[in-house]
């Protein structure tokens, strides 16, 4: 069951890696806001949730939102066979990783420049 | 002024990614990745602009319109192109422009990425769209390209004038990867143009003839000159070679001069912008 899930997430990380550009944004804090605002956004687009999009900022996350909900939909069909709690759990599992892969385990110093 | 715009495209990354860290800090203005190299990311891209705006059904036009125009011609060439080793050895933004979209798109097989000048995050952002097994080179020197187009023997180059020129003694072409040997390439008519430059470059006949040491080799008096589709069509299977579905690039030498009498429709503005 773990290691499904595992799977599934890391399927997830490589189509997020090989199509999308708002996870290395170039800043810590500017990844941890990225990941949070579109993955937050995206997990409301898939359990069918309202979804903030009234400021500028949330639209920019709602717009990247869309496309990868649509992406995920359309390239893996067991996202289907989910139910509200396991795409929850999916999704922050998802984000735990981009975390990891961005922000906390990367190896690019300048994300910590001090000028911005 | 800055603060007044509402919606900011910038093209060029890394010299303006400063300054969209200075206006998000200084004036909370968001920013919105877009990519202009490749079919797919094209497409999302005016997607995801008509989305913010709220027009997305005249993005999905332009999206349908250009991509019936031209992916049979990108598909043309990647027929010929699938499975063609390539070394991405551009500046900085571009191996990760292109690195995932030459495969997808193109079918080539990208088995190098460097740059010499690129940030910290051009070759975090290139490795991560690579495939698995490619080989990562930061800020080489010739010694170490030379060893790695030994040991790769990849089908062409796209990098730089002067490491191309290295490149060519050893009978490897390249693609000038900053100004574009036929470009532009960006947009749906570019990619298709970049996927020909690529094709010219690998079955060039003219290229072919570098393979032959005049000073030792016998030259064949009775082989005949061979264009390139007689070179890349060798190993097609018919149904391909005469597909009715695909075709060579049909645009003209200049695809830019007619965009500037080019006429676009007047849309009026719905409402005014609370911000302006």
């Amino acid at each position: 069951m773990e290691d499904r899930m595992k799977d599934r997430i890391e399927q997830l990380v490589d189509y997020i890696m090989k199509h999308c550009l708002w996870q290395f944004h170039s800043r810590t804090w500017d990844r941890e806001k990225q990941n949070e605002g579109i993955l937050t956004k995206t997990m409301q687009i898939l359990c069918e949730e309202p979804v903030e999009k009234e400021t500028p900022a949330d639209r920019c996350y709602w717009v990247d939102a869309i496309c990868l909900a649509d992406a995920f939909k359309a390239r893996y069909s067991w996202l289907t066979t989910l139910d509200k709690a396991e795409l929850k759990l999916l999704m922050q599992g998802l984000k735990d990783r981009m975390d990891y892969l961005t922000i906390t385990g990367s190896l690019n110093e300048e994300l910590n420049d001090s000028k911005y | 002024m800055v603060q007044r715009h509402p919606f900011d495209f910038r093209k060029c990354f890394e010299s303006l990614n400063n300054v969209l860290l200075e206006l998000k800090v200084r004036y909370g203005t968001p920013r919105l990745d877009i990519d202009g190299f490749g079919f797919e990311a094209l497409s999302s891209s005016l997607r995801k602009v008509g989305l913010f705006f709220g027009i997305e059904d005249r993005a999905q036009a332009i999206i349908d319109e250009e991509t019936a125009r031209w992916k049979p011609e990108l598909d043309w060439y990647k027929e010929r192109l699938k499975g063609k080793k390539v070394c991405l050895w551009p500046g900085g933004s571009k191996l990760w422009h292109w690195a995932h979209a030459i495969h997808a798109e193109m079918g080539v097989e990208v088995v190098s990425v460097y740059t010499k000048f690129g940030h910290q995050g051009d070759m975090e952002k290139g490795i991560a769209r690579c495939e698995e097994g490619a080989l990562a080179i930061d800020d080489p020197n010739e010694l170490e390209s030379i060893e790695a187009m030994e040991m790769l023997k990849p089908d062409i180059i796209f990098t730089g004038k002067r490491p191309g020129e290295v490149a060519k003694k050893l009978r490897v072409p390249y693609l000038n990867a900053h100004a574009y040997h036929n470009g532009p390439y960006k947009g749906y008519e570019g990619w298709v143009r970049f996927a020909r430059d690529i094709y010219n470059g690998i079955y060039s006949p003219i290229h072919q003839l570098s393979f032959v040491d005049i000073s030792k080799d016998e030259i064949p008096t009775e082989t005949q000159f061979l264009t390139q589709k007689m070179i890349s069509d060798v190993s097609l299977n018919e149904e391909v070679t005469s597909s009715k579905a695909l075709r060579e690039y049909t645009g003209k030498y200049d695809s830019i001069s007619p965009l500037r009498s080019k006429t676009y429709p007047d849309f009026p503005a719905q409402k005014k912008l609370s911000v302006v």
